[in-house]
């Protein structure tokens, strides 16, 4: 095996480590991220680490993917991050469809569905409290809570908005802060970050 | 479902508008499969607590399972490319021109209007669980015409679970655990 092969071989091996243990995801993956990119290797600055985050949470997308492509392009090219990306998409897929392959036998079973109504009750609180933990970083002016109240409301009553509602709040940040003076510094400058 | 293609194509805009990662790709899904009745909400929320529960991110892991119910196999591979193929593509495009990117006030503006939404969008997803755990008979605009109510015990589970996400250090997965155990005696 060439040297170049090797480096994909371990790109594709880091990110499948990455996507196999990212549970439930996001900024908790950041001390793994660190001892994989710049600890053992020195694939990444502390520098890029932080650009990481920032790019990840102004693009859509999976923070698992999006440092995948990432990493990968610096390592290796385009390449590099198709590799890195499959690494770290193919975990969800063998997993997920083991479960997925079990999933309608099991849950005739009563004791999996009262569980899973145990778990749902979970689930929503944990979803909920995301968000309400996510307000103290984001919402820091009053244009902030208008629109996430307007977005919350709209989404509510239409849950088919989604989309609109997204939109509808982008082209509101673009007018509201494209038409505020540039040379008095707003309040809401160092809005945080909304990822999960 | 009308086939593969609709479901890759339904995963490519989901994606493009995925900003804030996976809970808000969870907010689309909902209203794509639940609301148009390709997936009961039951099953759908069964669906994301596996999918938090299980290794891997929780955007991608719904979306395999998505896949993998409406489309099979194939659908699973698909949905999961699909869902992560435009965020690629533009991290992409953004690292080669990332110093002009991160220094451009319209992309920062928008993303200051699209961050706050995507918290109320957030709640809003975690209500719609709340009212497939712990209602019947629907959701709360039922509850308010006097058709839906609450489930007691649901409710209690909730608001404990919730008290201690939102108090404690405890870490999400082990709620998850504890309720699973719980539900059985529960219900």
């Amino acid at each position: 095996m060439n040297i170049a092969n090797n480096k994909l071989l371990t790109l594709f091996l880091v990110f499948f480590k990455v996507g196999l243990f990212t549970i439930g995801g996001g900024l908790a993956m950041l001390p793994l991220y660190r001892q994989e990119f710049s600890e053992k290797r020195d694939w990444l600055t502390d520098e890029e680490m932080v650009d990481i985050i920032a790019m990840t949470q102004s693009l859509p997308g999976v923070m698992a993917i999006n440092s995948a492509a990432f990493v990968g392009y610096r390592i290796a090219k385009v390449r590099g991050a198709i590799i890195a990306a499959l690494g770290a998409i193919l975990p969800s897929v063998i997993i997920i469809l083991a479960v997925g392959v079990v999933y309608a036998s099991v849950f005739r079973n009563e004791f999996v569905v009262r569980a899973f109504r145990g778990v749902q009750c979970a689930l929503a609180a944990m979803i909920v409290a995301a968000g309400i933990k996510m307000i103290k970083n984001t919402i820091k002016s009053v244009f902030a809570a208008v629109v996430a109240i307007s977005a919350g409301v709209w989404i509510f009553f239409d849950s088919t908005a989604i989309i609109y509602a997204i939109i509808a709040a982008a082209a509101a940040g673009g007018i509201y802060f494209g038409l505020k003076r540039k040379d008095r510094p707003a309040p809401n400058n160092k809005d945080g970050e909304a990822g999960a | 479902m009308s086939g593969l293609l609709e479901l890759i194509a339904v995963f490519l805009k989901i994606s493009i508008f995925s900003f804030g990662g996976g809970y808000v790709m969870i907010g689309y899904m909902q209203n794509e499969f639940v609301s148009r009745g390709w997936i009961s909400a039951n099953d759908f929320a069964n669906i994301v607590s596996i999918s938090q529960m299980t290794p891997g991110p929780i955007g991608i892991n719904a979306a395999t399972f998505v896949g993998f119910t409406t489309e099979g196999y194939l659908g699973a591979v698909l949905a999961s490319v699909s869902v992560a193929l435009i965020p690629f593509i533009l991290v992409l495009l953004v690292s080669v021109f990332y110093d002009k990117y991160k220094s451009n006030k319209v992309i920062q503006n928008i993303l200051k209007g699209i961050r706050p939404a995507c918290v109320g969008l957030i709640i809003i997803v975690g209500v719609g669980f709340f009212e497939t755990a712990a209602m019947n008979g629907g959701g709360f605009k039922e509850f308010f015409a006097g058709e839906a109510f609450f489930d007691i015990k649901a409710l209690i589970l909730f608001a404990v679970s919730f008290v201690v996400l939102l108090k404690t250090k405890i870490s999400s997965i082990w709620v998850m655990l504890a309720s699973l155990a719980v539900g059985v005696f529960l219900f």
